[in-house]
């Protein structure tokens, strides 16, 4: 495989990751967070910017860069959490603000926003990043399916209701929030390892933007549906590099072809193209049986 | 003598300058079933909201399991054992019937956000103990054919069946049912009764509270009752005390000219 396609499986996975995440906080929780590129941001620049201070091999770093985003998660989620929901969506998009104006604030680390470069190369990185998004699409099925997850579906949809069941709300919120948080890190120390190089922009308002669109396309309440759309708007925009429209490559209309998609989903498929729907060994037996079934009767 | 499991004295409660409840008081004791009746805006729910701690009453105090809880929180009162069901039905339509019973038992699961993640072999015996219990708890009920189904494609009287199922399946030493028979045609009624009555043989300890409008479920199952009126108590007393007291008749039929 040449290495363009193989960037392109990586640029999925990474972004797989990402939506994964915040399918965690938006699907389960109930939250909308318009500030996980700052995760991203805080994971891959700690992790790497660590490695060289210290000569430190990465997979030792990278545990520091995904502690510190888990940790500021819980410490922007400590007094936010217990706002409306709006409200918390505008403070994590000011945050994800934050991080990047202090990142190019940061230039004696961070090398402002020229871009922080010389990232080591790891070999067979492909495999390394297939198996992540793996396991971490692995884990937060699981959790779905666990107790953690009926709760969260429950206070997602009553809060009232599940309170008075027990269920402590918050405290469960909280550790959606930094488990998506921490999720996103891997994601940006898997971003600076593909792209060799990181800059603040690229982990700006516009990213956080874009997996919550990819999450809602796939299906607010489907896995299947967070992978799929993670994976395939990642590569859309590549299909289209060699078209152009007005003398400019239509990849350049990515943000223009995501809006017209997401507004195309508002109106005819409101709960996204898989909606509810998961992709099991079970769901699919069922549906054979349906088939044949009905070409039976046929 | 038997110690009541739940007593409030005094309670007070009043939205801006309307009181919705005064100076309310009562005891439950174990294994009672208590009624609370009366015209609508009586404030019967906003008791129940009270008691539940949805709401912080103004005045009064309430003793649970020989605690105050005056302030303890929601969340905290429900894990004492104080479960409810809802007037306007409140199951969680994102989960299917069994996991909306699944899911009272669920703050307590013994298994870890880790153990979760990875699929370890804690979480599969857990899950499937938790599975049992609520699969005891519809049978009861009678809602075993309808577990794997959404609580919306249910007909209105097994919903609310689902409710005090949910309600149940942590077998609660008090359980407040809110109106359970709001919305019943006469024939699920009785049904209701029926349920109750069984829920009573098989979970003697439990004390139930009811809300209700219907004469028929009221009289045919409480021991005790409470009028509420304009959110006093006009009465209190057994059902037949309470059928023959003029000051019910008034607030029920009108005064006579």
């Amino acid at each position: 495989m040449s290495s363009y396609q193989l960037g392109l499986i990586m640029n999925s996975c990474i972004s797989i990751i990402g939506v994964t995440g915040v399918f965690a906080i938006t699907s389960l929780a109930g939250m909308f967070s318009l500030g996980q590129a700052a995760y991203l941001a805080i994971g891959s620049y700690v992790t790497f910017i660590l490695a060289r201070m210290f000569n430190l091999p990465i997979f030792v770093t990278s545990i520091a860069g995904i502690g510190l985003s888990a940790l500021c998660a819980y410490i922007i989620s400590v007094p936010t959490l217990k706002l409306r929901k709006d409200y918390f969506a505008l403070i994590t998009m000011g945050f994800g603000q934050m991080i990047t104006a202090t990142i190019v604030l940061l230039e004696r680390y961070t090398n402002g926003s020229i871009g922080y470069s010389r990232i080591p190369k790891v070999n067979h990185l492909v495999w390394v990043v297939l198996g992540i998004t793996a396991l971490i699409v692995f884990c937060v099925r699981n959790l779905k399916y666990s107790r953690f997850g009926r709760m969260c579906i429950a206070l997602k949809t009553d809060e009232i209701a599940a309170k008075s069941f027990g269920i402590d709300v918050y405290r469960l919120k909280l550790r959606m929030y930094v488990l998506a948080s921490a999720v996103a890190g891997i994601a940006g120390i898997l971003y600076g390892l593909k792209n060799r190089v990181i800059l603040p922009d690229s982990f700006g308002w516009n990213l956080s933007a874009e997996m919550q669109i990819f999450l809602f396309f796939g299906g607010t309440n489907s896995i299947t549906g967070a992978v799929f759309a993670g994976a395939l708007l990642k590569l859309l925009p590549e299909l289209f590099r060699t078209v152009t429209l007005f003398g400019q490559s239509l990849q350049e209309y990515r943000t223009i072809i995501y809006c017209v998609l997401i507004l195309l989903i508002i109106n005819f498929r409101p709960s996204g193209v898989f909606g509810e729907y998961e992709l099991s060994p079970k769901a699919i037996k069922l549906f054979v049986a349906r088939n044949r079934k009905e070409s039976n009767h046929g | 003598m038997v110690e009541p499991v739940l007593q409030c004295t005094d309670v007070c409660m009043s939205f801006g300058g309307v009181k919705a409840v005064d100076t309310f008081s009562m005891t439950l004791n174990p294994g009672e079933i208590r009624g609370i009746i009366g015209p609508n805006g009586a404030g019967k729910t906003t008791i129940f909201n009270v008691l539940s701690r949805i709401y912080q009453q103004d005045a009064g105090s309430i003793t649970f399991k020989g605690q105050c809880i005056d302030e303890k929180d929601q969340i905290t009162v429900a894990r004492m054992g104080l479960a409810r069901t809802f007037q306007n039905i409140r199951l969680f339509s994102g989960l299917s019937v069994l996991e909306n019973v699944k899911v009272s038992l669920d703050y307590a699961g013994k298994y870890s956000f880790f153990e979760a993640m990875f699929l370890l072999p804690r979480r599969f015996k857990q899950e499937k103990l938790t599975t049992e219990r609520a699969s005891k708890c519809l049978e009861v009920l009678n809602l075993e054919q309808y577990t794997a189904l959404r609580p919306a494609n249910l007909a209105y009287g097994l919903q609310r069946r689902v409710e005090i199922a949910r309600a149940l399946v942590c077998e609660p030493s008090v359980l407040l049912l809110d109106e359970p028979a709001a919305g019943l045609n006469p024939e699920e009624v009785f049904e209701l009764i029926d349920f109750i009555k069984q829920i009573k043989k098989l979970y003697p300890h439990i004390a139930i509270l009811v809300i209700e409008h219907r004469m028929d479920l009221i009289m045919n199952l409480c021991e005790y009752l409470y009028v509420q009126n304009f959110g006093t108590t006009i009465a209190e007393g057994t059902p037949s005390e309470i059928q023959t007291n003029d000051a019910v008749l008034s607030a029920y039929l009108g005064e006579e000219e």
